[in-house]
């Protein structure tokens, strides 16, 4: 038997966001394992990655949101994760995208985000919410910028510096 | 529990995201047994967790943990619901309503079988708690999701977890090593239904 939840599901133009299966795991670890979670705290081992993918599922039951898996909707493969996280220690709940290699550059975290940002401010109640983003990491704070965004200050994310921007409320969204 | 250790995650955020997670949890199962009712973890029973897993209580989980890995490991056990149908309890006390601690039913990697774990805090131990929670979870892994083989896996040092084994009717039937782990563990495989 399997719990069946009520994961939201967010069609785009190109992308569904939707629930974790089993089979994404594969491109959760390759990302997860690889410099490209450089900024997301990793490279983690996949043990660590296992239990981040689990917990990324268990965070919706626990908080009520999290964040979805990105289906790129003509090749059917996973494209990355964007959705809000709140993790232990952090401030408050955060907008966060991750993009997998091979579906970069084609504007589809500036989509994923918008759609997810979206949802949250409708239906979790959270809007005008944050995005902790490394200082070096300029792809992200470029599309922080694009997705109408401020640096709001410089802070740590559980002793870890980073820059905290401040998303539009939702009537405010220049988009 | 202590207030000053508390985390702004701990606390309710917004009453749509509570709606959403309490209508997520009604989805877990909820076992009751003579004394004790096992319910879907909450976001807030993770200061329980948390005083288990960054205490002493810790160290036979592979810790003490740090608040931040604390956290991932109860969200995964959390999440271990969704994907696979079995997952972490919440163990409470049904007259007094006390949170007494947790019981898993969990297949973490380098697991060779479904795992049965249970970390209760201090207040909760010398009444036979554990063992009465235990016993419920192993049977509806047994007789409800049909596992096959469920073991504990446990430190050779961490002598209450191997005495609530041995309780439980689980023999020691070998050791096994895991790469994060600076000591082997002992496997206890329960027995099966048949057998109980």
């Amino acid at each position: 038997m399997k719990i069946t939840v009520d994961i939201p599901v967010i069609e785009t133009e190109d992308l569904i966001l939707r629930e974790y299966r089993d089979s994404d795991f594969e491109a959760f670890a390759a990302f997860g394992t690889s410099q490209r979670a450089a900024y997301v705290g990793g490279p983690h081992s996949r043990w660590d990655s296992w239990r981040a993918f689990m917990a990324g599922i268990g965070h919706w039951a626990l908080r009520g949101y999290g964040m979805w898996m990105i289906e790129h909707r003509d090749s059917r493969q996973v494209a990355g994760r964007v959705g809000m996280i709140l993790n232990d220690g952090w401030d408050e709940p955060e907008l966060g995208w991750h993009i997998y290699d091979g579906f970069e550059g084609k504007g589809f975290a500036y989509q994923a985000a918008l759609a997810a940002r979206e949802h949250a401010a409708r239906h979790f109640g959270l809007d005008g919410v944050i995005s902790y983003i490394d200082a070096t990491n300029t792809r992200s704070l470029r599309l922080a910028d694009r997705l109408g965004a401020k640096h709001e200050r410089d802070g740590t994310v559980v002793g870890t510096p980073c820059q905290v921007w401040r998303h539009p409320r939702i009537g405010e969204a220049a988009a | 529990m202590t207030q000053t250790m508390s985390q702004p995650c701990e606390n309710p955020s917004t009453p749509e995201a509570m709606a959403h997670a309490a209508a997520l949890g009604a989805a877990l199962p909820v076992l009751t047994t003579e004394r004790l009712t096992l319910r879907a973890p909450t976001q807030s029973d993770f200061e329980a967790y948390a005083a288990i897993a960054c205490g002493p209580r810790g160290v036979g989980m592979g810790g003490p943990m740090t608040r931040s890995d604390a956290w991932y490991d109860y969200a995964s056990m959390v999440g271990n619901w969704l994907l696979r149908g079995h997952g972490l309890w919440s163990v409470e006390e049904t007259a007094s309503g006390a949170h007494l601690g947790f019981v898993v039913i969990g297949f973490e990697p380098g697991d060779p079988h479904h795992e049965l774990g249970y970390m209760f805090n201090e207040g909760a131990e010398g009444k036979g708690f554990a063992v009465e929670a235990a016993r419920a979870a192993r049977d509806y892994a047994q007789s409800t999701l049909n596992v096959p083989v469920l073991d504990s896996y446990i430190f050779a040092g961490n002598h209450r977890s191997i005495a609530l084994a041995t309780r439980l009717g689980a023999e020691h039937v070998g050791d096994i090593s895991y790469p994060e782990d600076d000591e082997p563990s002992r496997i206890y495989r329960h027995p099966c239904p048949a057998e109980v």
